[in-house]
């Protein structure tokens, strides 16, 4: 069928479907909205409940962790702590009984052990061995012994312990391997 | 997809309901054709008549504002209006566009630039184009803008009727007359489409002004006698009938004239060959007058009816229409108008 209209007014009468079809599509998207909320509304009740009762539990688990935790638990951890690294044995310890075992395995029975006196400050560590030898020979053996040790890096006995034959008192410096 | 739309059928927001408005020199005459139960069924409709031009924009704006109006399809005369056929190549639209461009002014009295054109196709080599000066087109644009309407189309009047009073899909040849208040439009319809138009400044108007003479009698009681007495011959009725005949003779020797002219006018020499008028449909008010058709009848050689305006539109068996049937032969443009393509 003809038209006849002028070209201004088919371009006046484009953009007013072009805008009715927008509103169209608006009104539509708005209607789909509302029935999607419509039927996700119970769903979102349903949830809304279950979120409602985590939060409620997870409130009481945290008032019961408060009420669990004494605010003093943490000052008397830390002095446990202190006193289990006061009480644990380290290696220095433990080796130290091990060197004197080892220096009184050494000893024969001219020898007689008075004293140990072990020195942590210093780096390596030195063993002051200190006792009675009742002959001259004795001591020589035991220094000789102690010199086979592997553990200890350099053992000195001063050469004015070796002065006198009988009842000799000694002083054996033992420097231990690092 | 046309059964697809039948389910689900766009938003009436979206068609832009419009309502068929027919603007003559003497009324404004609108219908709305909506679709119900029974098919289409007549929505709201009206007529404004007035006496000068100055009174369109008031009585469009009255129209407007009493029915809710915003889109219209209005329609244009047929004076202002060409109609012709042209032989086409069997081409593609844009080329039988340019084509129709190409041979406008060897056909119109108008410049390519000042006018506005559409065309139909009958067959593949023949199209019917309808053009317009633009400067009209632009002025009706104007005036119903300025009352706030939105034109989506213009038909010119006679395409109108052809379209109401033309049964769908009937291709034979009539000829409609159409006797407006002011003026009578003839048109030869053919295929569905206006192949020829022209008009005669004389209307049921001047019918109504020579009882009125004749009678020394007011319009309406000049309007009163013309509906009652009409054409009939009798003793008591000569000197009316004598009266009406000067008018009705007019529109009677533009049918023959039509008439002969469609059967055997050429074409460059060469006969051309055309369907044969069936028959002439009247349209408009006065159509109905008494005896009126019967007066052309003795004279015209072919038969002569009163046309059925809702021929496209309702079924009498279920739906009445609101409007009185003399009445709804001057509504036949603002129908033709409002029914869908």
């Amino acid at each position: 069928m003809f038209h006849l209209l002028p070209e201004k007014q088919k371009k006046v009468l484009r953009r007013e479907y072009l805008l009715r079809l927008l509103f169209v599509f608006l009104c539509f998207v708005a209607g789909s909205l509302v029935v999607a909320s419509v039927f996700l509304f119970p769903s979102y009740l349903l949830s809304s409940r279950k979120f409602g009762d985590l939060e409620e539990r997870k409130n009481q688990i945290k008032a019961n962790i408060t009420a669990k935790t004494d605010p003093n638990l943490g000052k008397f951890l830390t002095s446990l702590k202190g006193n289990l690294s006061a009480l644990k044995v380290n290696r220095s310890t433990s080796s130290s009984t091990a060197y004197i075992k080892e220096v009184t395995d050494l000893k024969n029975s001219g020898i007689k052990l008075k004293e140990f006196f072990i020195d942590y400050g210093n780096t390596p560590t030195k063993i002051i061995v200190s006792g009675r030898s009742s002959t001259r020979d004795s001591l020589t053996k035991f220094y000789r012994d102690m010199q086979t040790v592997k553990d200890f890096a350099k053992v000195e006995l001063p050469i004015s312990d070796f002065a006198q034959d009988k009842d000799i008192d000694f002083h054996m410096n033992v420097t231990l391997k690092n | 997809m046309s059964k697809f739309f039948d389910y689900f059928p766009p938003p009436r927001f979206l068609e832009m309901p419009y309502i068929g408005l027919n603007i003559t020199p003497s009324a404004v005459r609108f219908i709305e054709i909506i679709k119900g139960k029974a098919g289409f069924e007549v929505g709201s409709y009206g007529e404004k008549k007035f006496k000068e031009t100055t009174e369109l924009l008031p009585a469009l704006e009255e129209l407007r504002d009493k029915n809710k109006i915003k889109f219209v399809k209005a329609s244009l005369p047929d004076d202002k209006a060409y109609v012709f056929n042209l032989e086409v190549p069997d081409a593609s639209e844009a080329e039988i566009h340019a084509f129709i461009e190409f041979h406008l002014e060897e056909n119109i009295p108008l410049a390519l630039e000042e006018t506005i054109f559409d065309y139909h196709l009958i067959n593949p080599k023949n199209a019917i184009v309808s053009a317009l000066p633009k400067i009209v087109a632009s002025e009706y644009v104007e005036i119903l803008q300025k009352a706030n309407l939105i034109p989506t189309s213009f038909l010119i009047d006679s395409q109108a009727i052809a379209k109401a009073v033309v049964k769908d899909g009937d291709a034979g040849t009539y000829l409609i007359v159409h006797i407006d208040y002011t003026r009578t439009e003839f048109s030869v319809v053919s295929e569905q489409y206006v192949q020829f138009n022209s008009t005669l400044p004389v209307g049921a108007e001047n019918f109504t002004a020579a009882v009125s003479k004749q009678f020394n009698l007011s319009e309406e009681e000049a309007r009163t006698m013309k509906k009652e007495k009409g054409f009939l011959k009798s003793k008591d009725n000569t000197d009316l009938f004598f009266a009406l005949i000067s008018t009705a003779s007019v529109i009677k020797d533009e049918i023959e004239r039509i008439y002969s002219y469609w059967h055997t006018h050429t074409d460059r020499g060469q006969v051309v060959n055309r369907e044969k008028i069936k028959k002439i449909l009247l349209v408009g008010k006065d159509a109905a007058i008494l005896g009126f058709k019967e007066y052309l009848t003795e004279s015209v050689r072919t038969e002569i009816d009163i046309a059925n305006v809702w021929v496209n539109t309702l079924n009498y068996d279920e739906y009445i229409p609101p409007i009185e049937a003399s009445d709804a032969l001057n509504f036949a443009t603002a129908i033709g108008l409002a029914l869908p393509k």
